[in-house]
């Protein structure tokens, strides 16, 4: 899988400022795709930023969460807070991605192939 | 009709994060104003501000921002406000709380949200710079939602679950004051029981800057004389950010409650200059009716006021006009005069419902603040009574006067519950 474009020009301190708030984990999440990226850590990475959208009432860890899992009715994301993630994807991978492809994507496994084919990486 | 009175106020101001805070600075002449340098290595032309402490809201994104510990805060809540938004949720559990409102409480449709601020020229600017960079291709999906002028009404209708009136206001600097006058009418006229009215503002150079270009501010690096209100020297102000709640109910609904009223809201008064789109009417014209205005609506004279705190932005123009105004009605009567802002900063939007909430403490505490770096009164106010030390002495009522471009003037009166 190729390194995402807008973490090979990034250093890693201005990586961590940019992430600056979220989970350690998610920050050590991006960090490391930044050297050995395989689709496993992209998914890692993915997700623990994902984490920060959830709403309120329903936040908790997606670590262990299955591919099969629904954004919007198991993950309660609504599709502002999807477009938002992947805003914050955007920016932090250098991946660009239109709202309107967000929307499209139902499960956790549709986000990470969207974001592996744009990285020409197999998820699998 | 309805009476109004207050039941909580919170603030988060350069003086503090708690009203407490800022009647401490009040009492002994305090001010929040210090050097100011938000960009490192760069010499800017303004050297003077009233930062908020104890806060970090230097990120675009909520994510980055903290706050003092002891501040409770659910950080998804502040997911697409404007950093100001943050000040703002301080203040309203401050405000919450003296209340004693429970964070559910305003989930019917008796109860209002009235908010005023300039958004966040600084959002703004570096969402739309962030566009341009992308060739117009793809928007912060909370870009508009977190920058308009609307923004914390949006955002503070739907975290206290508003079922009732939730408007913005934007006057400039009196739009606060003017969310505070039409919270009173809505609760006067029985439409509401109770309306939370915010105001605040954002302290950065895209909400700064441009005060600099009208020649506003001042320029002044000694923050004890930068901003000298109704002072003979007085070169413009100093500007500062922050937030003000006032949770404003009718009287019986405060009684049914047992919640205890902070102070009565007795009359309000707007009035325009129809003049320029900035600058005052040299004579104060607005401003005078403004105070006829609310003095009659209180069913009050001059003489029944015990303290003014006046709009006094220390700008040549702005507080010349203003001692005219009060000249021409406090004939008989010399109330003590003074504006907070030469302790807190210019807080445009925030201004007017900060000088509420400082108001009320004025008349809870029994206290008349001093006029703050004031040595030789303007001419223009040759005749008025600028204190210039805080004094403890009761008072029974206080004048709040707010002005915005456009010539807007709002004038509150405050007196016991």
């Amino acid at each position: 899988m190729k390194i995402p474009e807008g973490l090979e020009r990034r250093t890693e301190a201005e990586i961590r400022e940019e992430l600056r708030g979220f989970t350690p984990p998610a920050i050590e999440a991006v960090v490391s795709l930044k050297s050995g990226t395989d689709p496993a850590s992209l998914r890692a990475c993915l997700l623990s930023v994902l984490e920060f959208y959830l709403p309120q009432a329903a936040r908790r860890s997606l670590a262990d969460v299955p591919d099969s899992a629904r954004l919007r009715e198991d993950l309660a994301l609504d599709s502002l807070a999807l477009a938002e993630a992947a805003f914050k994807l955007d920016e932090v991978l250098g991946i660009p991605v239109e709202t309107r492809e967000v929307g499209n994507l139902s499960t956790v496994g549709d986000l990470h192939a969207f974001f592996c084919s744009r990285l020409q990486s197999d998820p699998s | 009709m309805n009476d109004v009175v207050v039941t909580g106020v919170g603030l988060v101001s350069s003086l503090g994060n708690t009203a407490a805070d800022a009647l401490d600075a009040m009492r002994h002449l305090r001010t929040g104003l210090v050097p100011w340098h938000p960009i490192p290595d760069l010499d800017l032309p303004i050297k003077v501000a009233g930062p908020i402490t104890g806060f970090d809201v230097s990120g675009l994104d909520a994510a980055s921002w903290s706050w003092p510990d002891h501040i409770p805060i659910d950080r998804s809540v502040l997911r697409g406000m404007p950093p100001h938004g943050l000040y703002a949720m301080a203040a309203l559990t401050e405000a919450m709380a003296q209340a004693n409102l429970a964070p559910d409480a305003c989930r019917d449709t008796r109860t209002g949200l009235y908010a005023a601020s300039g958004g966040s020229p600084r959002l703004t600017f570096r969402r739309l710079a962030a566009m341009e960079n992308n060739a117009w291709q793809r928007g912060h999906p909370l870009g508009v939602i977190s920058s308009v002028a609307g923004t914390l009404n949006f955002h503070f209708a739907a975290i206290l679950g508003i079922r009732g009136e939730s408007c913005g206001f934007v006057s400039a600097c009196a739009s606060s004051a003017h969310a505070i006058g039409y919270a009173a009418d809505a609760i006067r006229l029985g439409r509401q029981d109770r309306i939370i009215v915010i105001g605040a503002e954002d302290l950065c150079v895209e909400s700064v800057m441009p005060f600099h270009g009208m020649g506003a501010l001042t320029t002044g690096s000694d923050p004890a004389l930068a901003m000298r209100p109704f002072d003979r020297d007085r070169s413009g102000f100093a500007a500062t950010g922050g937030a003000a709640v006032l949770i404003l109910e009718s009287a019986s609904s405060a009684r049914q409650r047992r919640a205890t009223p902070l102070a009565r809201l007795a009359g309000w008064g707007q009035a325009a200059d129809g003049y320029h789109p900035a600058a005052p009417h040299p004579q104060g014209i607005g401003l005078a009716d403004a105070i006829n205005l609310a003095l009659a609506d209180a069913q009050s004279s001059p003489a029944d006021v015990d303290y003014i705190n006046a709009h006094g932005t220390g700008t040549p123009a702005g507080d010349a006009a203003e001692a005219i105004a009060l000249s021409r009605i406090f004939t008989n009567s010399h109330p003590p005069i003074s504006s907070t802002k030469a302790l807190t900063g210019h807080g445009l939007s925030l201004a007017g419902a900060m000088e509420a909430v400082l108001c009320i403490l004025a008349l809870r505490h029994a206290i008349i603040p001093g006029q703050a770096h004031l040595s030789n009164p303007l001419p223009e106010g040759a005749h008025l009574n600028f204190p210039r030390l805080t004094t403890s002495h009761p008072i029974r009522s206080a004048l709040n006067n707010s002005s915005g471009f456009g010539g807007a003037n709002v004038v509150h009166l405050f007196t016991h519950a």
